[in-house]
């Protein structure tokens, strides 16, 4: 019951890679995570979920907040979603028109700079 | 007198407001569907739903300055399954200005919570509790008949 978080950069595009669960405990790290990465400077992330085994709304919360203040600079948060038990969450709540969601890393990141 | 009630496995923990135990109880209730019924789909819709309620558990409960436990009462009835969250919580307007920042504030009130949580059970039953505090009930019934 923990959240791996792992960051890279590809093509310019900042990649956070997740594995585990996010949940009221772990999400405050995911949250820092990306206001470290905008604070550095990145406008354009993409939030690798492939490995996320579990996420509620706390999760949703800290997506939503980063992808308000990459916007704010113009820039982009795209996901990388491919269980459909985490796409149904973005359903669900109407979060799948929100936020760019992909199957591939390589789509987001080619998505990000498009 | 034999009971003509069939078993009816069950669970009942109390943990302590903060956010490490709410992990805990999502899967102590799931391996309380697994067990019970080995053929369940709705297992992941479980956890989701009682992360969803805990969490808001130990938010209005940690806004109250409380230290009282949250309860997690779980129940599988042929596939069908109960899950009550009890806290000693205060509703936002009662805590007073900043009890807790906005930023860790996971409440019903705050969000896509309760949202979330309606799209997934089949009864929501959110009631007051004696002596204070509030009472999620909820039931969840599998997708497809057995």
């Amino acid at each position: 019951m923990d959240l791996d978080l792992q960051t890279e950069r590809r093509d310019g595009v900042s990649v956070v890679s997740l594995r585990g669960e996010i949940d009221v405990y772990t999400a405050p790290r995911l949250r820092q995570a990306l206001i470290d990465l905008i604070g550095e400077g990145a406008t354009d992330i993409v939030v690798d979920m492939a490995e996320v085994d579990f996420l509620d709304s706390t999760g949703l919360g800290v997506l939503v907040g980063g992808l308000k203040r990459v916007k704010a600079k113009e820039g982009s948060l795209s996901l990388v979603v491919t269980q459909d038990k985490i796409l149904k969450i973005f359903d669900i709540t109407g979060l799948s028109k929100v936020f760019p969601i992909f199957g591939t890393v390589d789509e987001a990141v080619a998505g990000s700079k498009a | 007198m034999p009971s003509p009630e069939p078993s009816r496995p069950d669970v009942d923990i109390a943990f302590p407001p903060q956010p490490e135990f709410v992990g805990v109880a999502r899967h102590v209730i799931a391996a309380l569907v697994r067990l019970s019924d080995p053929g369940s789909d709705i297992v992941e819709d479980v956890k989701l739903a009682v992360s969803e309620a805990c969490t808001n558990a130990v938010t209005v409960t940690t806004r109250a300055g409380s230290e009282e436990p949250v309860t997690v009462v779980g129940a599988v009835d042929g596939g069908r399954v109960e899950v009550t969250v009890a806290d000693r919580g205060v509703p936002r307007e009662e805590a007073g200005g900043d009890a807790i920042p906005e930023s860790l504030d996971f409440s019903f009130e705050q969000g896509l919570s309760l949202p979330l949580l309606e799209g997934l059970v089949d009864e929501l039953e959110i009631s007051p509790r004696d002596g204070g505090g509030s009472v999620v009930r909820m039931v969840l019934s599998p997708r497809t008949d057995a």
